[in-house]
This record gives C-alpha cells, structure tokens and sequence, in this order.
C-alpha cells in the first residue's frame, strides 16, 4: 500500500568518509566511515525512524539529507510537489538557499543550539530573512502565526533563550524550523534531552503540526518506545550502514535482522511483570576506521557463518517494503519484541 | 531513632537548602524513603526535584553551598565498632570531613555517577583509581589490591582485565568505563550502592546489559542499591521499590508492582501515562502533563504539584499541605485525593 505513495526524498548509495590523521606523526591518513553507501525512500506525508548506537552514523544520515555536509559519493534526489527532481548534491550555493526554504532541521540539544544574544523573535525570524522569504511586516506576521502554533506566546518573542525551559526552549527550535513551512524536517534527537512530562508535550506538537502542515519528518533517535510511538517506518543502521528497513510493527514484532533483534530484547519496558531477556552482544561496537570485513556485524552476531566475514551482504527487499542486509535473513528465525 | 531489622538506611524529613544570590533554593524539602538490605530502590523524578541532592547527601558530599538544614539520615554500620557490631549512625549530625564519615564513603556506601567520561581521573591508570579505594579503606598490601582490582574488572565483565587495569580511562569507551566505575564501587563490598543514572549516556544494548550486571552483583554481594533515573522502562525492570520525587519531596513510595499496576498520586499516574508504551494499547496522542517543571526559587504553597494537577481540588490543593496516605504493604502517597482512613 506504501509504494503507491509519492515519494518525497531518494536517497542512493550515499557515502561519508570524514578524514583522520594516525600513526607516527600523523603521516598515515585513514577515513572514519561514518556513512558507508546506504540508499533509502522517504514517502511523502511519513514519519521515518533511524536508529541505531551512538556512532552508527544516524545524525550524519541526517545532516546529509540537507546537504549539512558534503557527500562523499552518492545523491540525493527530492522530489517536491510541483517541481522537477531536484538532485540537491548538484545545487549551487543559491540553489541551495533556495532548496531550504523546504527542509529544515530541529537539534537534538535545545540548549547548544539556539544563540544565546539573540531574542527569540530573531531566532525565529532568521531563516524568513537569510532565504528572503519575507520582508518587513510580513516577517513580524509570520513569526508570530508560528510561535503561537508552537504554543509560544507572544511575550516570549522578547526574551533570549536563557529565560526558557528545555521543553520551551525546544518549541523555539521547531518554530525556527517550522516558519519558513517547509515540507521535510530533519528531527535529530528532538526529545532525549527532555523530561518524560515535557517529551510528551514535544512528540504530541510533532504530530499535530504533521497533521496540519503535511510534513515528512526524518525521525533520529536511539529511545526505541518514542519511536515506536512516533514512526510509520524504521531503518536501524549500524556502524555507518542500514541493517533493516520496515514498516514499524513488521520491524518491532518480525524482525530479520541479528542486530535488529538485539536491539528489540533490550526495550526496558514500563511494565515491571514484562521482563526483558537481553541478547548478549559479543564484545564492542568496532571502530568505524578499520571496520570489519563482509557484513559489519558479524564479529558480534550470534548467527555468523563464515560467509559473513568475506561478503559484504546486499541491501535488499525480503518482502514487500522490508528491507534487510544479511546472507540468511530467510532462514534464521528471530524474535521480536517480547511485550 | 530505631531502623526496622530489615531497613539499611532511613531519611526522615531531610531539608537540604542551597543559599545563592537570587535566592535560596530549596532542593530537599522534607524527603522521606527508606532502603531495606539486599533490595534495590528506584528513585525517579524529573530534573530538579532533588533525586541527586538525595544521593550526594548520604555521602555528604553536596556541592557547595548546599546545606542540610534539617532531618535525619540514620544508616546500620559497623564503621567505628571495635568488636564489628552493628549501630545506627545519623550521617546528618557527624561532619562531613570526620575520619567517620570518610570510612563511610566508599567503605560502606558507595556511588556511580552519571557521567561515566569525567568520572575518573584522567591522569592515573584506571587500576590505580580502583585500588586506591581499597588501599584506603581496607588493610591490603599493594600487590593484593592489584590481584582484587583484576578479578573486581573481570567479574564486571571487561575482558583480558589483567592488561587493561593498566590502561588510562581514554582507552576504554563509555560502556566500558561504565563497568570500571560499578568495579570501583563494588570494591570495597559496601553495604550500599548508589547508582545516580548509570545508564543514561549508554546505549540500549549496553544499557541492557549493564542492568542485568547490576542485578547479578546484587545476588553475589548482597548490598542494597538505590537506583535513581528518570527512565520509568529501567526501574520496571530493575526495582524492588520505587519512591517518585516531585519538588524535593516523595510523592509516592511503594512497591514496584503497586506503583506500575495501581499508581495513587496524580504526578505518578500522569507519568506512567505520559510515556511511550509499546506492548500498550496504539493511542495517537501521549497524556502530556500541562506546565513546565515550576523555578526551583519559588516553592509552591500548599502540594508541589497542584499547578500541573488535573485533579486539583479548589481551596485545598493550594493552600494546606496534602496528608500521606497509606494504602497498605508500604504503599503511600502524599496526596488530597484520597480519605485519611481506608
């Protein structure tokens, strides 16, 4: 039923090498793979989920998407309503201004990322002017119609950040991404750093303004319950590569991926008669530098055979929408979450 | 002041106030909880509603210029007893520098702190930090300390121990450094573990992995743990208890089934309701609780959490302080709502 959906973002083998200086000197220069060839749809209208273990790649994942950074290899190709495919990794600097008008970003730590001189009428009020969206009292106008549909008042708009709670400093940060209405925002983390009472008021905000503006959200996030929540689809990457890729339940309940599989026994429940039974990992997440050969994942996989130490497996697509890169993804039989 | 036989610690009324220029905070206002032996107490609540304050007070180790203004922390020890006995010590009433209080920190309650990246110094091999505690608080040669430090690290589960006890904390990663720090605590076999958000900055995976070691340390030690988060999924798993801290006060306190299956006060059940349950009925909309956490310089007159009640009863909630109930089997909440005899 999903596929017949408009597709909003492509994404095709995308690669991120960051480089670093090792050994004697300096003089070796080795790359950390934080993104290494992952390819993806996001439909129009969805929530999709990614996670994963710090380091596996998600917040790279996601900074790419808006060309944050500059690929390594790969393209990213949206598709925006009433407009041609637009390759974003082949935009010029104005191109690129002019592509942000329609994704945006909300960050994961409300404190960090909003400047601390500035009033948060003017924080709101920055993308309207550096992509010349608005003008004057258009700019004012707009400003005030977001806020108050993030439940800002318009007292707020005179203060600076410091004067605001993580969960209204958060608001701030939905309504900067919000105000210029664009149709994809990038959602880093958007509520681990809040309290539970106050994540509630950010996830419910999320969903009403999905509702009313039909917005695409790309939803990072390593708490597994709020993405359960908050997520129709749910990639799971690890060390810099996507393992699996489904809709949420058939990810939760059916997984076909080890890795996935641990992930779902480690769930700490709220409920204390549904006792977790977590799959013991072998030793450590390996460094993204020197990453294990074949499948990523095979020096802690309970399952590995030798094959999964040579060949890389494929990304490919078990079952309708179910994606999934692992050699026996057919055969073995895994459990999902147990609640 | 008389423990119960089977309490190991108990607070009454603990009143810990911090003197700043803009104000005087309040950040422990009359808390009550007790940790019986052998048992883990999970303590949740939401940023500044004293969870920690709690913890460093038992250890005195408040940061300044916090001070305990009033109340009572009485602890079953054998610090100071010639013959290995046990007494009752008020570690509210001895000072914090004493040679007793110093024998009590780390000899018989100890803590793991939250961050487990600037937890430890990074200027000493992790090996010398965990030796250093039972050097100091138990009569070991140098060698034995070492050879206890290895198995301690082993035994938390970090492979080939006897190389890496010499290696600095830069060399491990975060789950790893975790584990040192509960080997650092568990060192010393202390009566009581604080364990102050061990497993907030890990990952599910090791976070997962880090409860089921700590629940195994507890069988093969037998110390109690006092286990304080915000993750209502974690202390379901780990708690035999929980007391959840609104404002620098307990709200509620009863055993973990209690407070899961049948909540009383209306913050715990707005809680419960407010997370993400997966096994739980699909609802397109969490029960948010309305308002924000209230300024810690303004306390609220009457119960804390009347501004954000939604059960708030007019000309009562707001003014008098509420009574604690009691509902049987330890199980209590600090609350109008309920009649004072049941």
């Amino acid at each position: 039923m999903r596929s017949e959906q408009p597709i909003l973002v492509e994404v095709e083998s995308l690669r991120k090498f960051f480089p670093v200086r090792r050994g004697t000197f300096g003089f070796t220069k080795k790359y950390v793979r934080a993104v290494d060839d992952v390819s993806f749809v996001i439909y129009r209208g969805e929530t999709l989920g990614l996670v994963g273990e710090s380091g596996s790649g998600k917040t790279t994942t996601g900074r790419l998407l808006l060309r944050g950074y500059e690929p390594t290899a790969g393209k990213v190709v949206y598709h925006l309503p009433d407009q041609e495919a637009l390759d974003i990794m082949t935009l010029t600097k104005k191109q690129l201004w002019e592509f942000r008008k329609h994704a945006q970003m909300i960050f994961q730590d409300p404190y960090s990322s909003l400047n601390p001189r500035m009033t948060v009428r003017d924080i709101i009020a920055e993308p309207l002017i550096a992509t010349k969206s608005a003008r004057g009292e258009d700019v004012s106008r707009h400003v005030i119609e977001t806020a108050k549909r993030c439940q800002l008042s318009v007292e707020h708009l005179r203060r600076y950040p410091h004067a605001f709670s993580g969960g209204q400093r958060q608001r701030i940060g939905i309504a900067r991404a919000l105000v210029l209405r664009p149709d994809f925002i990038v959602c880093d983390e958007p509520v681990s750093a809040l309290d539970v009472s106050i994540q509630a008021q950010i996830l419910n905000l999320l969903r009403d303004l999905q509702a009313e503006f039909g917005l695409t959200y790309l939803f990072i996030a390593h708490d597994l319950s709020v993405v359960e929540h908050i997520c129709n689809r749910v990639g799971v990457m690890y060390l810099g590569n996507l393992v699996e890729m489904a809709a949420t339940q058939e990810l939760f309940y059916h997984p076909l991926h080890p890795y996935t599989e641990a992930l779902m026994s480690s769930i700490p429940e709220a409920n204390p008669k549904v006792k977790m039974r977590p799959i013991k990992l072998k030793g450590e997440i390996p460094s993204p530098i020197d990453p294990p050969s074949g499948c990523a994942f095979h020096p802690r996989c309970q399952y590995a055979q030798a094959l999964c130490a040579e060949v890389k497996p494929e990304w490919r697509e078990l079952s309708p929408n179910h994606f999934v890169s692992c050699h026996f993804a057919e055969s073995l039989q895994l459990s999902g979450f147990a609640g | 002041m008389q423990l119960n036989p089977d309490e190991l610690i108990r607070i009454s009324n603990l009143k810990v106030t911090f003197p700043l220029d803009e104000g005087t905070v309040r950040a422990l206002d009359g808390v009550n909880l007790s940790i019986k032996r052998g048992k883990v107490l999970g303590v949740v609540g939401e940023s500044g509603c004293g969870k920690s304050i709690t913890a460093r007070s038992i250890l005195r180790i408040i940061p300044d210029p916090g001070k305990i203004d009033e109340g009572e922390i009485w602890l079953r020890t054998t610090v100071g007893s010639s013959d290995g006995s046990e007494r009752m010590v008020d570690l509210a009433r001895i000072d914090p520098n004493s040679e007793m209080m110093r024998q009590i920190r780390w000899g018989e309650v100890a803590m793991v702190f939250q961050e487990p990246m600037t937890s430890f110094s990074a200027y000493h091999t992790l090996g010398d930090q965990i030796s250093e505690a039972l050097l100091t608080h138990r009569h070991v040669s140098k060698r034995e300390a070492r050879q206890r430090t290895i198995e301690m690290l082993e035994r938390v589960g970090i492979p080939n121990a006897s190389t890496r006890v010499n290696q600095y904390p830069h060399e491990f990663s975060g789950g790893m450094r975790q584990r040192a720090m509960i080997a650092m605590a568990l060192i010393c076999n202390p009566s009581l573990l604080i364990a102050d958000e061990p497993t907030t900055s890990l990952d599910v995976t090791i976070q997962a992995q880090m409860l089921e070691l700590m629940q195994n340390l507890r069988q093969d030690f037998g110390s109690s743990i006092m286990f304080i988060t915000h993750n209502l999924g974690v202390i379901a798993q780990i708690a035999d208890e929980v007391s959840i801290m609104y404002l620098g006060k307990v709200v509620e306190h009863g055993r973990v089934g209690d407070i899961f299956n049948d909540p009383k006060h209306p913050y715990t059940i707005d809680l419960l309701n407010a997370i993400p349950k997966i096994a739980g009925q699909r609802k397109d909309r969490l029960v948010a609780i309305e308002g924000n956490i209230p300024s810690p310089f303004e306390r609220v007159p009457g119960c804390p959490f009347h501004p954000r009640c939604s059960r708030m009863i007019e000309g009562l909630c707001e003014t008098q302080a509420p009574p604690e109930i009691e509902f049987g089997n330890g199980h209590f909440a600090v609350c109008h709502l309920y009649p004072k005899i049941i």
